[in-house]
């Protein structure tokens, strides 16, 4: 059985990291430093690692949520703003395992292109992917949440006028 | 070390959560300025009136020369302050429940998300809270009127 420690180490701390080992999510453990580990045991002799950056703007049910954040929140008024690049995280490498592998991941800071992660490692690897990348998807989504807001606030706004004026 | 998994949906419901306990911590601040107002609104009919009188004693009486209706402008002005104040009065147990409400929900979702501390805003609903515990006991004890 082989054993492979993974840490992420200076993430930005409104990201929130996702890493697949062979295509499967793993679980995270944070540490006090708010870097994460991984702990992965595997018998294969080489294993695919995929890094990414979780995005709310991206779940399954987002339009779900946003409408109830929008309710809740008085049409949006009190709601956290979001991180206005959406800049996403890919990163994909394939590592040829010894017995015991120690890999790091040291995250450059976020920008709308570029390498994102330096690696220490003392296995052979293969980098397929590593980039920062503006997320179209999540930027897109963000656009029509936000037209749509104003589209609400608009007729609310047009709806109060026409009740005070009756 | 704090563990937290993430497979898609569970991390999905984790961040949906951290998020609506943000949105409960901004609301808490708005209902208890609301709350506040309470007390805040029985103070302005006192600061109008002490204003008006301030007004007088500077322009030693002159005031009344340059705006005859000098009285009853200010009494009207504490009027429209009065009925403010009245409102937030009549009110006060909606505005300190919803104030409740957001603070314990905000502390429960906050507390909850294992992957971000959020002390400050922890610590600012309970804050909140006890301040909501205290001006109950004040409205209840007829302090406020």
């Amino acid at each position: 059985m082989k054993s492979v420690n993974i840490k992420l180490l200076g993430l930005n701390a409104s990201v929130t990291p996702v890493v697949k080992i062979n295509g499967e999510d793993t679980p995270l453990i944070k540490n006090q430093f708010g870097g994460y580990e991984v702990n992965y045991q595997t018998e294969d002799e080489e294993i695919e690692v995929e890094i990414s950056r979780r995005f709310e703007l991206k779940a399954k049910l987002w339009w779900l949520f946003m409408i109830i954040f929008y309710i809740v929140s008085i049409l949006g008024i009190f709601e956290p703003i979001y991180d206005k690049k959406s800049i996403g995280i890919i990163g994909k490498y394939r590592f040829k395992l010894n017995e015991n592998n120690k890999i790091k991941f040291r995250f450059n800071p976020l920008a709308k292109q570029g390498k994102a992660i330096e690696l220490e490692s003392q296995c052979e690897l293969l980098e397929l992917e590593n980039r920062y990348q503006v997320d179209k998807k999540v930027k897109t989504r963000k656009t029509v949440y936000l037209i749509i807001k104003i589209l609400v606030w608009i007729a609310v706004a047009v709806l109060v006028g026409y009740f005070i004026s009756r | 070390m704090q563990a937290h998994t993430t497979p898609t949906k569970n991390a999905e419901l984790k961040t949906f959560g951290r998020r609506m306990g943000k949105i409960f911590s901004n609301l808490l601040i708005f209902t208890l300025i609301l709350c506040l107002c309470a007390l805040l609104s029985f103070l302005s009919v006192v600061f109008v009136w002490l204003f008006g009188i301030v007004l007088i004693i500077l322009t030693v009486g002159t005031i009344f020369a340059m705006v005859p209706d000098y009285f009853s402008r200010l009494s009207s002005a504490s009027n429209v302050t009065s009925n403010i104040a009245e409102f937030f009065f009549d009110n006060f147990y909606i505005f300190v429940s919803l104030c409740l409400v957001c603070a314990i929900a905000s502390i429960v979702l906050l507390a909850l998300d294992k992957q971000n501390k959020h002390t400050g805003r922890i610590v600012l609903s309970s804050l909140a809270i006890v301040i909501c515990i205290i001006l109950i006991i004040i409205y209840a004890t007829g302090g406020l009127q």
